[in-house]
């Protein structure tokens, strides 16, 4: 924060004001305390409280990832509801290849891919920066695409695995028409690897993802940690390490209590 | 074996392309020619010129070195130390097990990419400071599938046999349980490459990987996003190659998922 050339006097008084001359264990202590009043210091560049940044941050990185994640819900659990029920049809080949496709183009990729032909050829959709909510699909598909694979798959996989349950029989028997016996009893009970995979992915794009946040300039966490660490902003880099690891285990402790919404026979019985 | 032989075409074409990119690139990657940069693909550049006038094509054959080297060195490092940590937990079971599991647990709390960025960030780019940011947390995932594995084939019957006779742990580990393993190491191995790479063009990407002067597919990408309006080439030249090679990788893992381990195969395929 000091050139070089400060004088002793002046080092010595940002030293006392920053509380480094008192001792470590004391200095761990107060560090301690003022965390659990979620007050993290000051950014050592733009000399705003930390919380703040990170409350200016948040909200975009919050609506990128559930726009992410409704795009990928959307076009991931059909197709893999599909491929499951009808593998030989065109249905599982899509689901093949857009399984194999999502899961091997780079974010460093699609993200150019997509800002060339929406943005620059056919000038359709805003390439960059948060400005209403067409500037969100861009970034949005980007990170759709992989994530959507992923639930391709695995949707497949697991419904592929209920469908030769007996109560699947059983609902065919009673003369269920095919959408109900599909979508109603066999997605439900696949439900639970989803539910897996979607909670521990929303875990990575809530803390931001900082190769599409970069490339589309989203003013989001994953922005806010990259240009915090190339600046040496030590204060800003520490409190988003410490949310970022806060929103991955409540995340995940949310996909465990997802799982006895959509599977009651995993809720704890009552003792 | 349909996805194997695509797979392996691919992975293998692309390490003759790493290994023999000096003989075969038709120009020298740093080579400048200002005057004509940013020229489009053509029969002299089959891929076009970048920003300083420099041979995409050449640049990309290359940036295959790095990474799959990188990639090579770290998937390498990880199933080492992934298989000496998962044995030990597994085998020892109990206590043992316990404590190293939830020091796995910790190093696999946090996102992997975020952690290697920051090192990198911290230790400057080189290319051993990348190997080892990635490798930091990649391990993590064939630890718990060894310990898994290893908890699962220690109670076999050949193992309890050697027991028997007297082997000691780390000689009915190294014999009786690692060759059972090799199969779906090779596969979550095939994975963790595919995994590498993307995570590798990210860093460079950001310019946070090697230094600038090895031409990466990743910084490659990132100089073209600059000018993708007037060269798009310059961008998609890279990205195909990524996405050839992760492609490559992906399919061969899928493949042999399929024939090594038809029980999981028929699951998670």
């Amino acid at each position: 924060m000091l050139g070089e050339q400060e004088a002793q006097a002046d080092r010595d008084s940002l030293r006392r004001e920053l509380g480094l001359d008192k001792p470590l264990p004391e200095q761990y202590v107060k560090y301690l305390g003022q965390l659990t009043r979620f007050e993290f210091g000051r950014s050592l560049v733009t000399r705003e409280p930390v919380g703040a940044e990170i409350r200016n941050h948040f909200p975009a990185t919050l609506q990128l990832s559930i726009v992410a994640l409704i795009f990928a819900l959307l076009w991931g659990m059909p197709l893999g509801v599909m491929a499951a029920v009808r593998p030989r049809s065109g249905w599982g080949w899509s689901a093949e290849i857009m399984g194999l496709l999502g899961m091997s183009v780079p974010a460093v990729f699609l993200g150019p891919v997509l800002v060339y032909v929406f943005a620059i050829q056919m000038d359709l959709l805003p390439v960059s920066e948060r400005d209403g909510f067409l500037s969100v699909i861009l970034p949005g598909l980007s990170l759709a695409l992989p994530l959507g694979a992923v639930i391709t798959r695995m949707t497949r996989a697991s419904v592929r695995e209920v469908l030769n349950e007996d109560y699947i029989r059983t609902a065919r028997s009673k003369g269920l028409g095919e959408r109900g016996i599909y979508f109603k009893h066999a997605l439900r009970n696949a439900l639970i690897p989803i539910v897996t995979i979607v909670s521990l992915q929303l875990g990575a794009l809530l803390t931001g993802t900082v190769i599409t946040e970069t490339i589309f300039d989203w003013p989001g966490i994953g922005t806010l940690l990259f240009s915090a660490i190339q600046r040496r902003d030590y204060p800003v880099v520490q409190a988003c390490i410490l949310m970022v690891a806060c929103i991955y285990v409540l995340v995940n402790v949310l996909g465990d209590v997802m799982y006895g919404v959509v599977n009651p026979r995993v809720r704890m019985d009552s003792r | 074996m349909k996805k194997i032989s695509f797979g392996l075409v691919i992975v293998i074409g692309m390490a003759l392309i790493a290994l023999t990119a000096p003989w075969i690139a038709p120009a020298d990657p740093h080579g400048m020619s200002l005057a004509d940069r940013l020229q489009g693909p053509g029969l002299q550049h089959w891929f076009g010129l970048d920003e300083n006038g420099s041979d995409v094509l050449s640049k990309v054959i290359f940036g295959a070195r790095v990474s799959l080297g990188v990639s090579f060195s770290v998937v390498g490092i990880s199933v080492i130390i992934g298989l000496l940590i998962g044995s030990w937990a597994g085998y020892a079971g109990g206590w043992t097990d316990h404590v190293i599991m939830r020091f796995v647990d910790m190093f696999y709390a946090f996102p992997g990419f975020l952690i290697a960025l920051a090192f990198v960030a911290m230790l400057g780019p080189s290319l051993g400071n990348l190997i080892f940011a990635l490798s930091f947390t990649s391990w993590t995932g064939f630890a718990r599938l060894v310990r898994g594995e290893v908890l699962h084939l220690k109670e076999r019957e050949h193992v309890q046999a050697a027991r028997a006779v007297g082997a000691g742990a780390w000689r009915i580990t190294a014999l009786h349980i690692w060759p059972n393993l090799l199969g779906l190491l090779i596969v979550q191995a095939t994975f963790a490459m595919a995994a590498t790479i993307i995570a590798e063009s990210g860093l460079s990407f950001l310019g946070l990987g090697v230094p600038p002067s090895l031409p990466t597919w990743g910084s490659l990408l990132s100089s073209g996003r600059r000018v993708l309006s007037e060269a798009p080439h310059v961008s998609f030249a890279p990205g195909f190659a990524i996405m050839l090679l992760v492609l490559g990788f992906n399919l061969l893992g899928d493949g042999l998922r399929d024939v090594l381990d038809p029980r999981r195969g028929l699951i998670s395929s």
